[in-house]
């Protein structure tokens, strides 16, 4: 070797950067090409990288003692010439790294390895907020698309994934999203500032089978699970704000095919910053049960459609208007088991959503006015349960953002909303009676309702470390008809680099749903329910670790339940009480890993019993744990495991036959007494990633859920006299699903 | 008294205080002509370079107006070139160069000086559109007082001229200004002559953003003439020769 060194094995590794270097050395012009031939100038060879091992590119690597000095290639490797000899000082600087000074001997005999940290020029604004699900650089995303599509079992489905952080309870598998025990109704969801009403596709009690939003519509996901500001209201629990994806920067198309589903999306980017979305999915699900069965027996196997369809104008650089509407069918059959009739439980349902939002920067004034309209068409039949309910909600949405001071934010803003509820049908008269010709309430009547709301909140650095948010926001609703006055605090303070104290707390209120106030089997004196959130916990973030834990108490008043036989009940109350972790390491290359661990203890009035019990939403542990590889950039598998506490229900003890409607009656026990079995599940899911031709990505995926087939149990299914009680499995036995999706 | 002290000591017991007679103000002026050279290459790498070559320079003299200035303007220049490269974001950079900009200000203040950091927190707002609410208030006070501090300089009409360019008309800016701004900038670049290490560049850009006024109004005859002019003032402005100059021939053609 013309540098005299004898590159043995250990050195082997590194030679490709510092060849790199030389070659830039060489490549200098003639000045080098002179110094080449001095002989009293030396070559100072060597690499950067981070304490993993990974390269640091652009580094500014100097002798102190003359300054000679040159930038680190993208291998992190450096050559530079000097005719300095002896103890020299080696300086290491960069944005974002700390700098790093070492002695060094020169000539040295061999290259030289610095091994630096990363650190922020500036401490960034604190945007670690209590009751965030993950802190990220940017202030107001939290889930990236990437996140939501690549988590297994979740098929990417946005609620799913959010489902796999902590605060959330896992009470079946749909994806409901159960908060801090809370209801599923006391989520709201949010798309661009509007408030969504159908937010799950093949509804159900306990949510839905699937979120309503394809992950690939959005391009933020910001998900709380308490202690959200003012400008949230109408929600006793948790908010998910989602964001439509923006003007792309390309005109391209793509399509996907899988075992359930077949879409196809374009984006046309058009001059003057004017862009272009449309997307139209159908998907089947008769295929995948097909090939892995079911436990369910199908009528009508879930199918659907959904066309959604956008335009962004980027009229200037702080200002945007975006359009976006979508409309979904879809529709299911299945048939359910119950001790007083067996039969199909059919829907089918129609939602709509068109939304236009508007946002600029004014000077010191930053306003946003969201205006959106919203329906719902959806028949559900049942036995005597024959319903149709027609929704069909106005909302809008303004506030304005104005910095009084560098450090110092006040918003400002106000909601109104029109909704106008229509319910047709028949209603079982008991819950132990649903068959076609059980006792049932005729139901026809319309329920339309007001609100508006105003709010201000007020963003403060007191000094730099601290960031104190307070806020008031009111309510009036014209069905509760009374005003409610939401005081909101939270404050976040910086320990020290990547360590922040959150604490929070706040008053919250929500309206319950429309069919409450419905007049025939509702209660049109409901006040709106009330919860208290205390929230306090602290965030260690170091390079490549994350670690979150954050400890909860919420009280809940005037709540409105429906019993069995649906009837209202309202002045419930309730607490939850709680702690929740989150871990996320990725210091090493290739690898992500993030667990999360819920703990809650949750008790709120049974409105059957009337006396306050275990909270149906009281699932003591959960914990998810997923691990992802990713391989020569290409190759992507992952594979996550789920534990939840079995989920609490109210047992049978004992039945008496009623002669006049030849049905059994059944005995309660201790209302939510009882435990499922514990939930395990272990999913994989791999993806590959394919250029076919010159702008084209090809993603071929596949997915195992419930790769170990473990017999979870959701639920009892009693004999007519209700003398014997089966599991009722889950529908997820072992099943895999595949798919590609391409874009040009 | 005691620090100058140290580092009169420093500098006399470094040898770079032998290979460096002009001291601060002689890497100042290296900087200077290497940060220049670059940017009429279009050479982002050479900016890359000659930016660490004031960082090094600042670890002896960390409160060199000078130096502090050219290494905010290089990270201005930097950002902006790997911005519209599509490079990398450049926001760490931008914030780097205002921090940079700020202290060199105070230290002394000079018309560039603030001209440019007026434009890096402009560009600051082209990141993150949210910052205008706090930042674009403070873009225009520092604007006013590089015009304060350098009433006929040319680079400051420059960056104000290229601003109007992107500025909606309801607010100031419009093609109609930024004609006007840019014009009066080639005029006075005809009477500018700093001497070393003040700032020297934009005569050439001057030129070229006129230009591209002219094609942006269909003016095609007009923007080749003042593109002619750029490359007369800089022959090796490859951003004209290769992009702007062929775009208005196609054209012609």
């Amino acid at each position: 070797m013309a540098l005299g060194w004898g590159p043995g094995p250990r050195y082997r590794a590194s030679m490709r950067p510092t060849i790199v270097a030389l070659l830039g050395v060489l490549a200098t012009g003639a000045s080098a090409a002179r110094a080449q031939t001095d002989p009293t100038r030396h070559l100072v060879l060597g690499s950067v990288a981070t304490r993993d091992g990974s390269p640091v590119a652009g580094a500014n690597v100097f002798l102190l003692e003359t300054l000679d000095g040159g930038l680190t290639d993208a291998a992190g490797g450096f050559g530079f010439r000097t005719t300095f000899r002896g103890a020299a000082t080696l300086v290491v600087r960069r944005i974002g790294y700390r700098e790093h000074r070492q002695s060094v001997q020169l000539p040295a005999s061999e290259p030289l390895r610095v091994v630096t940290e990363a650190q922020a020029v500036r401490l960034p604004p604190i945007t670690v907020a209590a009751g965030k699900v993950l802190a990220t650089d940017e202030p107001d995303v939290s889930l990236t698309t990437l996140t939501v599509a690549t988590t297994p079992g979740a098929a990417a489905d946005v609620y799913r994934a959010i489902q796999t952080f902590p605060g959330l309870q896992t009470v079946d598998e749909g994806a409901g999203l159960f908060v801090r025990g809370g209801d599923v109704s006391e989520t709201r969801v949010l798309l661009d500032d509007a408030l969504v009403i159908s937010p799950y596709k093949h509804e159900s009690p306990t949510g839905g089978f699937f979120g309503s939003f394809s992950p690939f519509l959005l391009d933020g996901i910001f998900f709380s699970t308490g202690g959200f500001g003012a400008r949230y209201g109408d929600a006793l629990s948790g908010v998910g704000a989602l964001r439509t994806q923006g003007r792309p920067a390309k005109s391209a198309g793509g399509a996907t095919v899988s075992l359930a589903a077949l879409s196809g999306t374009a984006g046309l980017a058009l001059p003057d910053n004017l862009g272009v979305r449309a997307t139209a999915t159908r998907s089947h699900t008769g295929l995948m049960f097909d090939l892995n069965g079911t436990t369910r027996d199908f009528t009508h196997v879930p199918e659907g459609r959904d066309l959604s369809g956008g335009v962004q104008w980027k009229y200037r650089p702080s200002g945007e208007v975006r359009v976006f509407g979508m409309d979904q069918w879809s529709q299911l059959g299945v048939v359910l088991d119950e001790p007083s009739f067996s039969g199909s439980f059919n829907a089918n349902e129609r939602n709509d959503i068109y939304v236009a939002r508007w946002q600029d920067v004014l000077g010191p004034v930053a306003p946003v006015l969201s205006l959106s309209t919203a329906g719902t068409a959806r028949r559900q039949e049942f036995g005597s349960y024959q319903m149709e309910i027609g929704d069909r909600f106005f909302f809008g949405h303004g506030r304005a953002a104005i910095a009084l001071a560098p450090a110092w934010a006040l918003t400002v803003g106000g909601e109104v909303e029109r909704r106008r509820s229509t319910f047709e049908g028949t209603v079982p008269d008991e819950d132990y009676a649903v068959g076609p010709d059980a006792r049932s309430t005729v139901v026809a009547s319309t329920v339309t309702g007001t609100r508006h709301a105003l709010f201000v909140e007020t963003g403060w650095h007191a000094v730099n470390p601290v960031l104190i948010t307070a806020g008031l926001r009111t309510d009036r609703s014209s069905l509760a008809r009374t005003r409610t006055w939401d005081p909101r605090v939270a404050a976040a303070f910086r320990l020290f680099e990547g360590a922040t104290l959150t604490a929070a707390w706040g008053i919250y209120h929500q309206v319950p749903a429309p069919f409450f106030y419905e007049p025939t089997t509702g209660d049109p004196a409901l006040p709106p329910m009330r919860a208290t959130h205390w929230i306090a916990g602290g965030q260690l973030e170091r390079v490549g670790v994350l670690v979150r834990l954050e400890a909860y108490a919420k009280t809940y008043q005037d709540l409105a339940q429906r019993r069995r036989d649906r009837d209202p009940v309202g002045g419930g109350t309730g607490a939850s009480q709680g702690v929740d972790a989150f871990v996320r390491v990725n210091a090493l290359p290739g690898f992500d890993l993030r667990a999360s661990y819920s703990y809650i203890h949750a008790r709120r009035t049974d409105p059957d019993a009337g006396v306050e019990a275990r909270s149906p939403f009281d699932i003591t542990h959960v914990v998810s744990v997923i691990l992802e590889r990713t391989f020569a950039n290409r190759w992507r598998v992952s594979g996550s495991y789920r534990y939840a506490t079995g989920r609490p229900f109210t047992p049978v003890l004992g039945a008496a036959f009623d002669s006049t409607q030849r049905v059994f009656v059944p005995a309660y026990g201790d209302p939510w007494s009882e435990r499922l079995p514990a939930f395990r599940r272990f999913d994989l899911s791999g993806s590959y990633l394919h250029r076919l031709w010159p702008g084209n990505l090809t993603v071929l995926f596949v997915g195992l859920t419930n790769a170990f087939d473990t017999e979870n149990v959701f639920g009892y299914r009693y004999s007519e006299d209700y003398a014997t009680r089966t599991p009722e499995r889950s529908q997820f036995k072992r099943a895999v699903y595949f798919g590609a999706s391409l874009t040009f | 008294m005691r620090r100058t002290l140290l580092l009169g000591w420093a500098l006399a017991a470094s040898p770079l205080a032998a290979q460096a007679p002009a001291g601060a103000t002689g890497w100042a002026d290296s900087a200077r002509r290497e940060i220049d050279a670059a940017v009429i290459r279009g050479d982002t790498a050479r900016v890359s370079q000659a930016r660490a070559l004031v960082e090094r320079a600042l670890t002896l003299f960390p409160d060199d107006p000078w130096l502090l200035h050219y290494h905010g303007y290089a990270l201005y220049r930097e950002a902006t070139m790997n911005a519209a490269r599509s490079k990398a974001n450049p926001a760490k950079l931008l914030e780097a160069a205002a921090e940079a900009l700020e202290r060199s200000a105070k230290l002394r203040p000079m018309a560039e000086t603030y001209a440019v950091w007026s434009s890096v927190l402009g560009q600051q707002i082209g990141v993150n559109p949210m910052l205008g609410m706090t930042l674009g208030q403070r873009s225009s006070e520092l604007m006013g007082r590089a015009e304060e501090l350098g009433r006929d300089n040319p680079r400051v009409w420059l960056l104000k001229g290229i601003s109007a360019i992107f500025t909606p008309e309801t607010y100031g800016g419009g093609l109609e200004q930024a004609e006007k701004l840019l014009r009066r900038t080639t005029e006075l670049y005809q009477r500018d002559q700093p001497a070393p290490p003040s700032p020297a560049w934009g005569r050439d850009e001057a030129w070229a953003w006129l230009g591209q006024v002219f094609q942006r109004t269909k003016r095609p005859a007009e923007a080749r003439e003042a593109f002619d002019k750029a490359l007369e003032a800089a022959p090796e402005n490859n951003w004209v020769r290769f992009v702007l100059l062929p775009s208005v021939e196609r054209g012609l053609d």
